[in-house]
């Protein structure tokens, strides 16, 4: 399966104008603050709509300007893991798993069984009748993800889902959801503005600037736009002062 | 003291709490959605009006379309409801008067929910429908029961709309404002007293109310925190 996404959208002073087709696994969306990443990412979703372009998972077209398809956000199949969690405050932990879940796709198992299977699955057992607000940003991470598989997305799409955390929490993060990955069928796009992020998760990397690509490939060539972000694992150049944040690895 | 006007304006005020409450937060919903602002503005002001104009000309406006010889009042007439100076008056003129508060609270309670809630809430698969009804309504609560309870306290007060298109008939239209209006002119300062106590008694338990239903609900999600005192 593969995601493609042809994305044009204009505003005053800035325009995204993107095109990429991924067959990986994880797709990596590398690009500092206001290249419109995010806004990639909300296309797709289907959360902004764009103003022209086409986007598809698979043979499944979600979004074509040209066609006037723009399926409904709800009937993308797409999961998105906001940076805030976006919990919703007034349900469980149970709650917030168990609204997800569609009854009409699961013949086989109650709403009740899915939901407790993957509160074991994401180590939220006993906090079940917890509020949000009463759990740890670990704990509320996990909740966000369980809710998103709770839905059974097609593909599932990470806005900077580690960037409000300390270390600790996102070494665990980028734990849970490298296992999250390995027992998940559909793809992964993250956008992130870390080249470290980027290359842990992602097997393939499309860097973006002020809203066009500035090249795509796989991890080793990413690192090479990064600047000299080779040193981590082979040569010694000097890193550039721009890559610095690459090199923050603990 | 007769004990009719304070139960004509309770009853008064909860039959209208009912219809302003769903119309308020429905139509407040309907104005959130509209994408326009030219548009929005202009019907918001005019949802806001009753709260700005002195509850006369509200009254007036309402014995211009509901009057015996007005078209409307004619066709009510003509199956037989006889809506001026009849017990039905008091509830319009309280719905119309007190709409503009639930309205506002509830406009403002929406506005407030992060659209991020919302959004996950679709990217999850919710139905619009049922986004409302546990997304936003639930996380609205707080600002539409309290815009529910300003609207109730408010509709309880109603005086100059209420005189206007339900007249002053004892037992029948004469709620406890306009009772202690009557009783006030015709010199019994006694009997005004009573009704003043009872409306201002009423009147603190519901606002009252208010207060420890929304304190409550915050301090329940957020752990423990303190609802910050400046």
């Amino acid at each position: 399966m593969s995601i493609s996404a042809r994305i044009v959208k204009r505003f005053r002073g800035f325009a995204l104008d993107v095109d990429f087709e991924s067959e990986s696994k994880a797709l990596g969306i590398l690009g500092a603050s206001g290249s419109g990443k995010t806004l990639i990412l909300k296309s797709i979703a289907g959360l902004v709509t764009p103003d022209e372009g086409r986007i598809a998972i698979g043979e499944r077209v979600i979004y074509d300007s040209a066609a006037h398809v723009d399926v409904k956000p709800q009937r993308r199949g797409v999961g998105y893991f906001f940076q805030s969690y976006a919990l919703f405050p007034h349900m469980t932990v149970q709650e917030n798993i168990g609204i997800a879940v569609n009854p009409a796709d699961d013949d086989d198992r109650s709403q009740s069984e899915i939901v407790s299977c993957l509160t074991e699955r994401y180590q939220l057992a006993g906090l079940e009748h917890r509020y949000p607000a009463n759990l740890s940003g670990g704990q509320q991470q996990r909740v966000a993800l369980a809710r998103i598989f709770a839905s059974r997305p097609e593909a599932v799409l990470l806005d900077e889902p580690f960037s409000a955390l300390d270390s600790y929490l996102r070494g665990n993060m980028q734990d849970e959801l490298l296992r999250a990955m390995e027992d998940y069928q559909g793809q992964f796009i993250l956008v992130t503005h870390s080249c470290d992020e980027a290359a842990l998760i992602c097997d393939t990397i499309i860097t973006i600037s002020g809203g066009k690509i500035t090249s795509r490939g796989g991890v080793d060539k990413a690192f090479d736009v990064c600047g000299g972000c080779r040193a981590l694992g082979k040569g010694s150049t000097r890193p550039s002062s721009e890559a610095n944040d690459c090199f923050m690895r603990p | 003291m007769e004990w009719a006007p304070v139960i004509i304006s309770l009853k008064t005020a909860s039959v209208s709490i009912l219809i302003t409450f769903a119309i308020g937060t429905w139509l407040a919903y309907l104005v959130c959605r509209i994408r326009k602002d030219s548009v929005r503005s202009t019907i918001d002001a005019i949802l806001t009006l009753p709260l700005v104009l002195p509850p006369t000309v509200a009254g007036f406006l309402l014995l211009y379309i509901f009057g015996s010889y007005r078209p409307l009042g004619e066709l009510l007439g003509e199956i037989g409801v006889r809506i001026v100076f009849n017990w039905q008056a008091t509830v319009i003129a309280a719905v119309v008067i007190s709409f503009p508060l639930m309205y506002r609270s509830a406009k403002a309670a929406f506005v407030q929910v992060d659209p991020i809630f919302m959004q996950a809430a679709r990217t999850i698969g919710l139905s619009e429908r049922r986004i409302v009804f546990r997304i936003l309504l639930p996380l609205a609560a707080p600002g539409l029961a309290s815009g529910g309870i300003l609207a109730f306290s408010r509709g309880l007060g109603e005086f100059g709309a209420t005189a206007l298109i339900a007249g002053n008939i004892p037992g029948v239209t004469r709620t406890m404002p306009l009772a202690i209006y009557s009783a006030v002119v015709g010199g019994r300062t006694e009997e005004a007293y009573r009704y003043v106590v009872i409306l201002i008694l009423v009147s603190f338990i519901f606002v009252w109310l208010l207060s420890f239903l929304t304190d409550r609900r915050t301090t329940r999600q957020r752990s423990g925190e303190r609802t910050p005192r400046l």
